[in-house]
């Protein structure tokens, strides 16, 4: 079967699941006790009922959701309840690429590093390093990103001031237009779990790779470690850390909201939880969807991957 | 060979070694794993019986000795709490010992829970699926694809806001989210088990289709359950903290370890230890938890890792 | 001397203890001659050779000396240089033993070294894969390893381990994992490879038969040592020492043998026409094809008879056996029970008369729930298909029949891991006799296990058949161990019956040519016999089940249009002698 056809397909089964998950979040949301109106002051009667039509929250909700889905067809996220002068996409846009914009760096990072690691850790099995490896590993697991960041903010930030002065230490917080410099700790932090949790399933897929009977027949045959390592072991070891790009977006995206809320950053995940708090429905949905189809985004180019790595899938 | 039955004594009936006994023994020979489970020991005992170890209440308020230090804490800083505030004090003078025991208890429930309910869905779920096979299988695993796609901690904020921060309903819809592995995991073992020749020997002995997974189906695999039960505590304990972190956590006066890490993240450079000590009583948990479900993995399933 | 072992030892190191996998052994290879190496498993024969050669995993450790042309090899760098170009290794799992995820000309091309030009190398690799008879060698070089047969992938591991026109070649168990048919070719390849090439062999072998066609000395291993060492005609026609003449005399014979009468009871199972077919996928945009596991058979067996069912994988021998025990709806024909046409019943009727027929499966380890102590699992049908007796009872029967089929009844509550392989297999033994059945069907009961344990088995069976009058369907892959046991013999070939006689008939006076080949190609522990054999080869590879046309191998004068999926006629069974069907062929 052909690549392409295999990559419509699966882009045509992932059309339902965006759909189940938006009217999911759709009633769910709307299920939640209150509405965009009721925290703020309380308004005239009369007001409340003008501005609640304006926004079409006087219709049944099986109404709403039909124009919603029908604004949606045309590409159309509504405006925001809460901030009033923007619509959804407009928020979206200024936030999106921000977080796109971490998430990606701390991803790259995250590969890169956590691969090497896993590797040669699982060279070197059971041996000392490779216990100090996975022991440094668990600490990055277990250690949650709002304890790394203010403690490397303080490290950095205060202590580095102290030894290089202003301008060569790192800034602890703001955007700054997305320069380097302004990205650096905000990065590093929200990826030294994914680090960690890489290397962890790097080494342990590399560890059950090394023992396949193929390996043996590579060093049979005579090849160099190195050439033995990538030519026959990383792409069968590298499956399962393909699977892992969908989940990994989604932890990301936990540590993100997290970390832009620590450093200041104009990002996505602090219009969401302000959204969801707030009951800003077309806000929420506006970012879940979003998420939502950035996830299945990489679940789908995981599936491509992992085709184009094992042949035996491409058939069946 | 053949010759060995009849001659032996027939009431030395020789005690077997199950494959549980071998797996308990492998694990108690992994020290990392030993250390952990006694370390985890601690912490519960400690966290249940709290209220019996300090004299302070967990929201007993004090303005006199606000965020003040241990009484050995050697750094000189603004004051140092007297008494048995042998952690300090809080921004509003409450114990942090009892706090960091009553945040124990409130993490390590909804670990504990929210698992559970993760477990129980999970396991009905997969072991469904798994066992009709087929059709409905596909139906049901493509349902848990659907939801692996929703962005997790969305889903978790949305189910805080609809159920207005409940404490209980945190467990559950921590649980509610955290299934959908288990499932997998669950269908897997009983896919694979089902094909295994021991079923069909059992059903060509005439088992019926009921005892064969009360007898043979579950049995096999509860061990690979146990090893991811062991690993999904330590991951709900984490992201109650998140959420504790974002304040959509348990409210005041009650606590959690998330919510005491975030406050003392506020004041790290002017009173450290209000961020130690919940930090290190949660990643000491968080590394016994890892520390006890690898040692499970290798012990149930022996091969040189 | 091309290769000298001297006090070679074996050392693994397990959280268990250290195992000592190799004791002192000391071996010799001249040039160009055959070495073959002899042993049950856990002999240590594998990690004798991986030992040597620098290739044992982590935990593993070599000592004692290996000297190539008389210099110094076993661990230093020299084997690196060594290995994969004077000293080659074929392994026996091909497609485990091939990386999945690369082409096998690029994996043949790569033993080549990265000193020679891409299109001369290309060309090199070809040629190879022609001399191993792999057809169609350019388009099979831009193929997966999944994408070939077991004999085309063994044929492939050759090619990578002779293009370097090595000195020694390492064959660990190369024909293990195939069919017999398939084990011929390779073997012949083996020995054009010697003859044609003089390149020395190291073959390890548990089968005799093997060893005794190919090998010029021969050493029998055990436990980690060489019990003997010889020229190939003395081992095995004046052996000295016991474990040699155990092997030999455990070692079935299909040349040898005094044929089983055929028993004349009533007839107890009828099988008429049955039919099984699956689907197999064909990639996600093309219907599933059917596969016709069992295409049309019939047979009878009669009470305390032995019918002996033969043939390669894929001719649907285990699938018969879990029809007619109603363990696979059958897609058409009838299953006749002492009278009963089992299709027609409900299952309930069905798990009652299930105590009349039970199954012994090949692998005994897989066969027995690993957390049930083996007395639970030999109580078990006892428990569901006699509901009603004492809890003393069933324990007295448990230990009663664990005696009969010579397990130490005080090992009731041992688990299957604490026991060896032959010992499940009387555990599975009894837990089909518990119940006192007419009928058990034997799936390749001893095809997991060592001849020696083998020899044992079978003795316990025919034991527990001359006791209580069982009948029994003996399945296997292997002619020579159906010969000890079978009255008559039923040869299947992609799910047809090709040929059905008495055992004397068949095996003395095979009329089918498939069956001839597969005779033919079963090698007998008796060097000169083995020399002396005029081999009956197959061409090619075995067809693929889902060929319509593939029936026809035989009869290529009916075949109709020249389509995979078209249908086909199919060859009728003729009555040639009283009692002697076979197959139409050409």
């Amino acid at each position: 079967m052909n690549m392409a056809g295999y990559a419509f397909r699966r882009f045509l089964g992932a059309l339902p699941t965006l759909f189940i998950i938006i009217t999911i979040t759709f009633f769910m949301m709307h299920a939640a006790p209150g509405g965009p109106f009721d925290a703020s002051r309380r308004l005239p009667p009369e007001v409340e009922r003008n501005v609640k039509a304006a926004y079409d929250l006087d219709k049944p909700l099986w109404q709403q959701y039909a124009l919603y889905l029908g604004k949606l067809a045309h590409g159309d996220l509504g405006p925001s309840f809460k901030n009033k002068d923007f619509t959804v996409t407009q928020l979206i846009v200024t936030g999106l690429p921000v977080s796109v914009r971490l998430g990606l760096s701390a991803m790259a990072l995250a590969l890169f590093f956590g691969s090497l690691t896993g590797i040669w850790a699982a060279l070197r099995q059971n041996r000392w390093q490779d216990y100090s490896a996975m022991t440094i590993a668990m600490f990055g697991i277990t250690i949650p990103t709002f304890v790394t960041a203010p403690i490397l903010s303080l490290i950095i930030g205060i202590y580095g001031v102290h030894l290089f002065g202003q301008e060569f230490s790192l800034p602890v917080g703001g955007w700054g237009g997305g320069a380097l410099r302004n990205m650096i700790l905000p990065v590093t932090v929200l990826a030294l779990p994914q680090i960690a949790v890489i290397a962890r399933l790097m080494r342990g897929s590399m560890v059950e790779v090394l023992r396949a009977n193929y390996i043996r027949t590579a060093r049979a045959k005579g090849l160099s470690t190195h050439r033995i390592v990538l030519g026959h072991a990383l792409r069968a070891a590298m499956l399962p850390l393909v699977s892992y790009l969908g989940p990994a977006v989604a932890a990301l995206l936990t540590g993100s909201l997290v970390v832009e809320q620590i450093f200041g950053l104009p990002g996505i995940g602090r219009y969401f939880v302000q959204g969801a708090l707030n009951r800003d429905y077309t806000l929420v949905m506006g970012v879940v969807i979003c998420y939502a189809g950035l996830i299945i985004l990489l679940n789908f180019v995981a599936d491509i991957l992992l085709a184009l790595l094992d042949p035996r899938v491409r058939l069946s | 060979m053949i010759a060995t039955g009849s001659t032996l004594n027939a009431e030395a009936i020789l005690k077997g070694r199950s494959l549980w006994v071998d797996a308990r023994r492998r694990l108690f020979r992994n020290r990392a794993a030993l250390a952990s489970i006694i370390a985890l020991g601690t912490i519960a005992l400690l966290a249940l019986f709290a209220p019996l170890l300090s004299p302070y209440a967990y929201d007993e308020i004090n303005y006199e000795i606000v965020s003040c230090a241990p009484g050995w804490w050697p750094s000189a800083t603004a004051c140092h709490a007297g008494g048995a505030h042998i952690f300090g004090t809080d921004a509003v003078g409450r114990d942090l010992f009892v706090r960091v025991l009553y945040g124990a208890r409130v993490s390590l429930a909804v670990g504990l829970v929210a698992t559970l309910v993760s477990l129980l869905i999970g396991v009905l779920y997969g072991a469904t699926a798994g066992y009709l096979g087929g059709r409905i299988d596909g139906l049901m695993m493509r349902a848990v694809d659907v939801l692996y796609s929703l962005p997790f901690v969305f889903f978790v904020i949305i189910l805080m806001v609809v159920f207005d921060r409940n404490f209980i309903l945190l467990f559950v819809a921590i649980g509610a989210v955290e299934w959908l592995t288990m499932a997998r995991i669950v269908r897997g073992q009983t896919l694979s088990i089902k094909q295994k020749e021991f079923i069909e020997a059992a059903r060509a002995g005439g088992v019926g289709g009921f005892a064969i997974i009360r007898r043979h189906v579950i049995p096999n695999v509860v061990g690979p359950v146990v090893v991811y039960v062991t690993l999904t505590v330590p991951g709900v304990i984490l992201t109650e903290s998140f959420l504790s972190f974002l304040g959509l956590g348990v409210q005041e006066p009650l606590t959690s370890w998330g919510v005491l890490i975030s406050e003392g993240a506020n004041s790290m450079e002017t009173a450290p230890w209000m961020l130690a000590f919940p930090a290190i009583f949660m990643a000491v948990t968080l590394f016994c938890f890892n520390f006890i479900g690898d040692g499970l993995r290798d012990a149930l399933d022996p091969r040189d890792r | 001397m091309l290769l000298s072992i001297r006090d070679l030892n074996v050392h693994f190191s397990t959280p268990d203890g250290d195992i000592h996998a190799v004791r002192n052994v000391s071996l010799d290879i001249p040039e160009g001659s055959c070495l073959g190496v002899v042993g049950e498993s856990g002999s240590g024969k594998s990690q004798l050779f991986l030992g040597a050669m620098g290739l044992l995993s982590a935990n593993g450790r070599a000592t004692g000396s290996v000297l190539y042309r008389g210099e110094e090899i076993l661990g230093t760098r020299k084997v690196h240089a060594l290995r994969g170009s004077k000293i080659t290794m074929i392994f026996q799992d091909p497609l485990t033993s091939l990386t999945p995820h690369m082409t096998i000309g690029n994996q043949v091309m790569e033993a080549l070294g990265r000193h020679m030009p891409r299109e001369e190398a290309r060309l090199r690799v070809r040629e190879m894969l022609d001399y191993v008879r792999i057809p169609e060698a350019a388009r099979r070089m831009a193929q997966y390893p999944h994408e070939l047969s077991g004999g085309m992938r063994q044929r492939v591991m050759i090619a990578m381990a002779t293009i370097t026109g090595p000195d020694l070649v390492i064959a660990d168990e190369p024909t293990t994992a195939l069919d017999v048919t398939v084990q011929a070719q390779i073997l012949e390849i083996l020995r054009a490879l010697k003859s044609e090439k003089h390149t020395a062999m190291a073959l390890i072998s548990h089968d005799m038969g093997v060893i005794a066609g190919n090998a010029d000395r021969v050493a029998v291993m055990r436990h980690g040592e060489v019990v003997e060492e010889g020229a190939v005609d003395l081992i095995f026609f004046a052996p000295a020492h016991a474990y040699t003449r155990m092997l030999l005399d455990a070692m079935p014979r299909i040349d040898k043998g005094e044929p089983n009468h055929t028993a004349t009871g009533a007839k107890l199972l009828a099988v008429k026409d049955l039919q099984v077919s699956f689907p197999v996928a064909q990639g996600p945009f093309r219907k599933p094809k059917q596969l016709r596991a069992v295409d049309g058979v019939n047979f009878e067996l009669a009470e305390g008879e032995t019918l002996g069912i033969v043939g390669e994988s894929g001719s649907g021998k285990s699938t018969i056996a879990r029809a007619v025990l109603q363990l696979l709806p059958a897609n058409g024909g009838n299953v006749v029970w002492l009278g009963r046409d089992l299709s027609q019943e409900t299952q309930a009727e069905i798990r009652k008369a299930r105590k009349d027929f039970q199954i012994v499966f090949q692998d005994p380890l897989a066969s027995l729930d690993p957390r049930q102590p083996v007395g639970v699992s030999i109580a078990e049908p006892l428990k569901a298909l006699m509901p009603g007796l004492a809890r003393d009872d069933i324990r007295a029967r448990v230990r009663a029949m664990m005696d009969k089929v010579g397990l130490d009844p005080a090992w009731i509550n041992r688990y299957p891991h604490e026991l060896s392989g032959g010992q499940n297999q009387r555990v599975g033994i009894a837990r089909a006799m518990i119940v006192e059945p007419r009928m058990v069907i034997c799936d390749e009961a001893v095809s997991a296990l060592d001849v020696s344990i083998q020899a044992q088995i079978v003795a316990l069976i025919k034991h527990l058949q001359a006791q209580t009058g069982l009948s029994l369907i003996f399945i296997s892959h292997d002619l020579s161990v159906v010969r000890q046991l079978a009255h008559r013999v039923m040869v299947l070939y992609l799910g047809r019956v090709v040929e059905m006689a008495s055992s004397a008939a068949l095996y003395r006076q095979p009329r089918h040519p498939y069956t001839r080949a597969l005779l033919s190609a079963v090698p007998t522990p008796d060097p000169r016999a083995e020399r002396a054999k005029k081999r009956v080869l197959l061409a090619g590879d075995p067809p693929s089940p889902l060929d319509r046309r593939a029936q026809l191998s035989f009869l290529k004068s009916r075949l109709g249009e020249d389509n995979p999926d078209a249908e086909q006629y199919r060859p009728q069974l003729l009555e040639v002698e009283p009692g002697h069907f076979v197959a139409e062929f050409d």
